[in-house]
């Protein structure tokens, strides 16, 4: 009984210690890296980045010499001629140029602790520019839009541009990406691409809260049960021809 | 002394332990989606069964009936607990090769002592309910001397009603900075409390500071600020946002439709204005010193009431110091610029929601840059930003801080650190005249003494069940039941009581054996086979493990079943928002239990049955753990009349210390507030569903638990382990990934549903303690009562109210 008595003691005495001491355990747990931006030869920042604290990553510096054809992305400690716009995992072979940078991030790329990370440009050939590119609202519980709504009216916006006469490497390049979090931050990553042509499953705030530039809007447009807005973003032909077929009765049966 | 069983006693612990941290360890791994997993939860259960066989061989050891094969197990086993823990190995191996002591047998008479019936007021329920109730009044006077700081500030409610904002917020004449904030639906009020310290008055006018909780909290989770600020001088007004504690419904418009439930920045808006124009009333108040401070959603809505009445300069601006705390979203974000006040930030280092704001759009360090060069409607060039620097100018509104205490989002607003930081704020910014350093902090002394409230208040009512059951001739059948039940549980568990128990215990205090003092003979328990043992703990883990990983999916489940609250329309369908997510896994994880409790105790009489069919042998088959479901309909009746009558004597206690104290029974995120209208009715919608929980727990420990023959405090610590070791484990999963990654494990629902979950995972932290002490309660109604539905009547009924009354409701009330 002994024994018994002074493992419980042992126990509770271990848990209170852990509780009383909060978070400050945690410090051993926090891992941390130390990046370098290297361009041409020099460093020319120095950060270090934690599991708990994010850093900003430089944009080039106005010195830098960028190769013609060439567009600067961001940062990479990979060897730039083997990363491709086509990469299946391309949004992870560098940094984002005046992004920001996590910690997983760059963590596989460490040696001792340590990045080096110099710029890496992509030929402006290799970038692609879609077709068409319609943007929805993908926080399901405002929206009401799910992925797989989505898919299968992706099926059908491409049946009926190719009957528009649309080629197949042209609907090889049609995009319809999901924007997600609130309104404001909704709003603020499709300013950041800026290429969004039409929006589906958005409220009215679109252009107000939304802070997004519209050509126009209409509004009372049933998707998943709830009744939302489509806006038009770019006055380019083939937007609005998507515009105005998201409005029939076959779009919206998709999203019904 | 018996060496050899007492080094296996250790190993056997030793390796208890291994399968807990095995279990750990699998959580650990399986949160960062290591598939190591699999092969660690397999050592878990290996260590258990090695520890179970050991304890096994140990009792026969006792009995003396070790054979040369358990002798061979025993070398194997022990060889074996190398997978379980290497620790374990050194003491089994020790008792393995060491000779068997023989233990003299002694048999001596057992004192005989005739009990005499005690007088009715020195039963022991009736002092503990005495001693009970003395405990809440003093702990009530102890809080209520903490919340009012020695009694020289005064704390009392108010209710802000429509009829209120009409007269001192509508109108021309009462805007502010032309705005006008009137309640729109006579149906909503908000409940306020008021701390004025006697130092306030007309002549020594007192800054003002407005505190705001955040989602599903109440005011009173606010209560160390407003004690730390009204303490140093300033008149604080705590408020219940909408639809949370004693705050009603914000109503329906003209079409029909819900009014937002966080209408008027969930009341904050109405409240200054009403405070700012009422001069008539608040004769004591300096009107160019408002501050106002609030945590989460609640910091969220303080900035959109200073950016509300900011007017165009710091001289015009209503609220002169802002305090945003634990919220960082974009809609906070955007009104910066329209600041015009002194501001603070915080954001604790280790907070949870940070993992929604990874993009250069909303990250908490583009946040923070903005929140440093949006000042007073310019744009500063800032490129950096340092924590705990101060930036700008107090004189004219400029001045901007960031903290990041070193804590996470729900104890962020108890962390002394935290706390400090916003008494230093509106120290310098509001300038508060006053000696108290900033450091100085008493508001654990109200913390501590609600939750000696709390545990007297369990001790009261508790205790008072089996007083009354005792005196009241009409219940004390139910005693006599819970006798006969503990009586029966003895018999089952222990060899006849006839049979002396084969050592006897003296006492080692003299070696003069005249004078031994013995102790009485303990009675024999039965033995249980490995496999009992084994079957017991692996369905024990098995729930454990389902009621981890079932509580994110059916949090998600129930915002698809109950998608009104969920979306914060008001509603009679299940209203309260996160409790539908607890009131999902506790109907599923009760029927599981139940279930698996009825399911395998058939299964194993069936064995039996067809064994007996198969060989001919006469092996008795029991159904005794189902005959522990009977009752006679008159006892149900009574337990249930009963367990109502009690239910209220809590609340109504409760009730009568609120109003003379001002105090209820709390320890920071666990609490019993007095009873609303609102959540009555709330708490009806919910009873029975909850119910099918409370009765499968208390099914659990009284008719299964205590069937294994263990001692009165091990069935309770067992009954408490299983029950929320569940929960415990989605902490660890969470946690462990969080610490480890910066993201937490149940962050969004999935990669392709981005449904929030986190803020299901803090509620966990207020369900453990609670799902600790029910199998406790359970019990020891059940000994009371002799039925196992009358504890969980009445533990459901106080358990859920307390929960609910402690969340947010969007009935429409």
């Amino acid at each position: 009984m002994k024994i018994k008595k002074i493992i419980a003691l042992l126990g509770v005495s271990i848990t209170g210690v852990v509780s009383l001491s909060g978070c400050s355990l945690v410090k051993l747990l926090e891992k941390s890296l130390v990046v370098n931006y290297v361009c041409d030869g020099e460093t020319i920042q120095t950060d270090t980045v934690t599991t708990f604290n994010n850093t900003f990553v430089p944009t080039l510096p106005s010195t830098a010499t960028v190769p013609a054809g060439y567009r600067f992305f961001g940062w990479t400690a990979l060897e730039p001629s083997d990363i491709h716009y086509a990469d299946e995992d391309f949004e992870s072979e560098y940094v984002e140029g005046g992004g920001l940078l996590h910690y997983w991030d760059v963590a596989d790329w460490a040696v001792n602790g340590e990045v080096n990370l110099n710029p890496f440009f992509l030929n402006e050939e290799e970038i692609p520019h879609p077709y068409v590119k319609v943007g929805w609202y993908s926080k399901t519980s405002t929206s009401g839009l799910t992925q797989n709504m989505i898919n299968n009216w992706t099926v059908g916006l491409k049946s009926f541009l190719k009957k528009d006469g649309a080629t197949d490497e042209q609907l090889a390049t049609v995009e319809v990406k999901g924007y997600d979090g609130n309104v404001a931050t909704m709003g603020a990553l499709v300013n950041e691409d800026g290429d969004v042509d039409v929006m589906i499953g958005v409220g009215n705030n679109i252009n107000s809260s939304a802070g997004v530039s519209i050509v126009e809007k209409v509004g009372e447009q049933m998707m998943g049960g709830k009744s939302r807005y489509t806006a038009l973003l770019k006055e380019r032909p083939v937007a609005r021809k998507v515009y105005e077929w998201a409005q029939t009765e076959e779009s919206l049966g998709y999203l019904a | 002394m018996n060496l050899k069983r007492k080094l296996l006693l250790v190993a056997s612990i030793l390796l208890y332990v291994a399968t807990f941290g095995w279990f750990v360890f699998t959580a650990c791994l399986f949160s960062v989606n290591e598939n190591f997993y699999r092969l660690t939860l397999v050592l878990g259960l290996l260590s258990l069964y090695i520890g179970l066989h050991l304890s096994v061989i140990r009792e026969k050891m006792i009995n003396g009936e070790l054979s040369s094969r358990d002798n061979l197990i025993y070398f194997v086993l022990s060889i074996a607990s190398i997978v379980g823990a290497i620790l374990p190995l050194p003491f089994a191996l020790a008792s393995v090769f060491m000779k068997d002591e023989i233990v003299e047998e002694k048999k001596i008479e057992k004192p005989t002592k005739e009990k005499k019936e005690r007088k009715f007021f020195l039963k022991p329920n009736l002092i503990l309910t005495v001693v009970g109730l003395v405990g809440i009044i003093l702990g009530s006077v102890s809080a209520m001397s903490f919340e009012s700081s020695g009694y020289l500030v005064y704390v009392n409610d108010f209710r802000l009603t429509k009829e209120m904002t009409e007269e001192f917020n509508g109108g021309e004449d009462n805007k502010l900075n032309g705005r006008n904030d009137v309640i729109e639906n006579e149906d909503c009020s908000f409940s306020v409390t008021q701390y004025t310290p006697k130092s306030a008055s007309p002549e020594h006018p007192a800054p003002v500071i407005f505190v705001m909780p955040g989602f599903t909290r109440t005011k009173a989770t606010m209560s160390q600020y407003a004690i730390e600020y009204s303490r140093r001088g300033a008149v604080v007004f705590t408020i219940d946002p909408g639809s949370q504690g004693g705050t009603t419904y914000a109503g329906f418009d003209e079409k029909g439709d819900s009014i937002s439930s966080t209408v008027g920045a969930n009341g904050m808006n109405y409240l200054v204005q009403y405070v700012y124009n009422n001069v008539d009333q608040y004769t004591y108040i300096d009107r160019e010193r408002f501050g106002a401070i609030g945590h989460s959603a609640g910091g969220n809505n303080v900035c959109e009431t200073a950016a509300r009445f900011a007017g165009s300069t710091y001289q015009t601006s209503i609220i002169k110091s802002l305090y945003i705390s634990g919220y960082i979203k974009l809609t906070a974000a955007n009104r910066f610029i329209n600041l015009r006040c002194n501001t603070a930030m915080s954001y604790g280092y280790y907070d949870e929601g940070v993992f929604r704001y990874q993009t250069k759009l909303d990250s908490l360090e583009v946040v923070s840059l903005r929140f440093i060069n949006e000042v007073n409607g310019a744009h500063l060039d800032n490129k950096s930003y340092e924590i705990d620097k101060e930036y700008g100018d107090m004189s004219d509104g400029s001045y901007r801080i960031i903290r990041r205490e070193d804590i996470n989002h729900c104890f962020q607003m108890y962390h002394p650190e935290s706390i400090e930081n916003t008494i230093s704020f509106f120290h310098k910014t509001l300038n508060m005249e006053t000696d108290v350093a900033d450091d100085s902090q008493i508001w654990m002394g109200k913390e501590i003494s609600n939750g000696a409230m709390l545990v007297f208040a369990f001790i009261f009512i508790f205790a008072l069940a089996g007083a009354l059951i005792d005196l009241i001739p009409f219940m004390k059948n139910l005693r006599a039941n819970g006798k006969e039940r503990v009586a029966y549980e003895m018999a089952r568990n222990y060899i006849s009581s006839s049979q002396e128990a084969p050592v006897l215990q003296e006492s080692e205090l003299s070696g003069n054996a005249d004078i031994l003092v013995k102790k009485p003979a303990k009675p024999q328990r039965k033995q249980k086979s490995v496999y009992d043992k084994f079957a017991f703990w692996a369905l024990m883990i098995l729930t454990a493990i389902i009621a981890c990983l079932d509580f994110i999916p059916l949090a998600r489940l129930s915002i698809a079943l109950f998608p009104e609250a969920h979306a914060t329309d008001f509603t009679w369908y299940f209203p309260a928002r996160m409790m539908n997510a607890v009131f999902l896994w506790a109907i599923v994880n009760g029927t599981i239990g139940l279930v698996l409790w009825a399911g395998i105790y058939a299964i194993e009489n069936g064995v039996i049955i067809l064994r007996n069919k198969l060989t001919g042998s006469n092996i008795p088959v029991s159904w005794d753990k189902f005959k522990g479901l009977k009752v006679k309909p008159l006892d149900l009746v009574k337990s249930l009349v009963y367990a109502v009558v009690l239910f209220f004597i809590f609340y109504g206690v409760l009730q009568v210390v609120y109003n003379v104290t001002h105090q209820d029974y709390r320890f920071m995120l666990i609490s019993a507030s007095p009873l609303q209208p609102r959540m009555v009715v709330t708490w009806l919608m919910y009873l029975a569903g909850f119910y099918i929980f409370y009765v499968s727990n208390s099914i659990r420990v009284n008719l299964s638990i205590a069937y294994e023959g263990w001692s009165e405090w091990k069935v309770m610590l067992v009954g408490a382990l299983a029950n929320s070791l569940g929960l415990v484990f989605i902490l660890i999963i969470n946690y462990w990934c969080y610490f480890t990654t910066g993201t937490v494990y149940y962050g969004f629902y999935s990669s392709t549903d981005t449904t929030e979950m986190w803020l299901f995972v803090n509620m966990v932290f207020g369900l453990i303690p609670m799902m600790a002490l029910l199998p406790i309660v359970n019990r020891i109604t059940y000994k009371m009562s002799g039925n196992v539905y009358f504890g969980a009547l009445l533990n459901c009924m106080i358990f859920i109210m307390m929960s609910i009354g402690a969340s947010v409701s969007y009935i429409p009330m």
